[in-house]
């Protein structure tokens, strides 16, 4: 295969990969070109892998009424003590002073079998 | 000058755009439905606690999103601490490389487990493509990160979890 034909069915699997691209455009690979062996594996286990993908997240919906009981914990919580806000914050965050950037630390949630992301450490 | 009223507004926007992202990605790590509400109940009320801790308001998206699923992760490690059956035990331990994943596990629950594996900025980044349907730009938008981020961490992301199926089925094999 030549480099271009390489080129292309790999942007096409990235464009659809990307959300750019149509899923049908990187099935069409299959049919189109001449691929090898390898290129024929990788994208069919890249389309295999996104059905899979695609069907596990999405399994994940709301229970009904979700929303609502969130927007009312959260509003309980802010209006409780421990949802008392410094207006330091408010004018902070609402860009009347920013802060010099940093790192965005998480509050102390991190579980401890988890390492915390290191930007460009992946 | 700003006003607590203007920041709880925009806070609560912010949850309400992004509740249905925040409950995905406890579901990922709990498998519950209950839990997974509670886990973004509580992760919600930790972020509004904890904004002076933000410095980019254009990261509070991702931001909530990875305190829900550490929280979900630490809800999850207490589930297990409760656990005294060894067959239990063993159903909700997702990263026991040493234990085969029963023959009869959901595969759904499977993906779940190894989507769990991930890095936080990956799997929200493929919650986001894959559960939401948006497109690099968008994902980019709603995290306040560059599309070239974005795309590094889709398929850092895509990449990981070809190689965990692949180490599952050789395991698999060699049982």
């Amino acid at each position: 295969m030549s480099y271009e034909a390489n080129d292309q069915w790999e942007e096409t699997l990235n464009a659809y990969l990307e959300g750019r691209g149509l899923r049908a455009d990187a099935e069409d690979l299959l049919m189109r070109l001449h691929l090898s062996p390898d290129d024929r594996d990788q994208i069919e286990r890249s389309l295999r892998l996104t059905d899979e993908l695609t069907l596990t997240l999405r399994e994940a919906q709301p229970p009904a009424g979700a929303q609502e009981r969130l927007v009312d914990g959260l509003a309980a919580h802010m209006n409780s003590e421990s949802g008392a806000m410094d207006p330091g914050v408010v004018n902070r965050l609402l860009g009347q002073s920013p802060a010099p950037r940093r790192a965005t630390p998480l509050p102390d949630v991190m579980a401890a079998e988890e390492s915390p992301d290191v930007p460009g450490k992946e | 000058m700003a006003s607590v009223v203007e920041l709880r507004q925009w806070f609560e926007r912010k949850v309400v755009e992004n509740q249905r992202l925040f409950y995905a990605i406890a579901y990922q790590i709990l498998g519950d439905a209950h839990e997974a509400e509670d886990a973004v109940q509580a992760s919600v009320c930790k972020g509004w606690s904890s904004l002076g801790e933000l410095n980019d308001p254009s990261a509070v998206v991702g931001w909530v999103a990875r305190i829900t699923r550490h929280t979900a992760i630490d809800l999850r490690r207490k589930r297990r601490e409760r656990a005294t059956d060894d067959e239990e035990l063993a159903a909700l331990d997702p990263g026991a490389h040493d234990v085969p994943l029963a023959e009869q596990a959901d595969e759904r629950e499977v993906m779940r487990r190894l989507i769990a594996q991930l890095p936080d900025n990956q799997a929200i980044v493929i919650t986001l493509r894959f559960y939401e349907g948006l497109d690099g730009p968008a994902i980019a938008r709603r995290l306040g990160m560059t599309d070239n981020a974005v795309r590094v961490r889709l398929h850092r992301g895509l990449e990981r979890l070809e190689q965990l199926l692949r180490n599952r089925v050789t395991r698999k094999a060699g049982t």
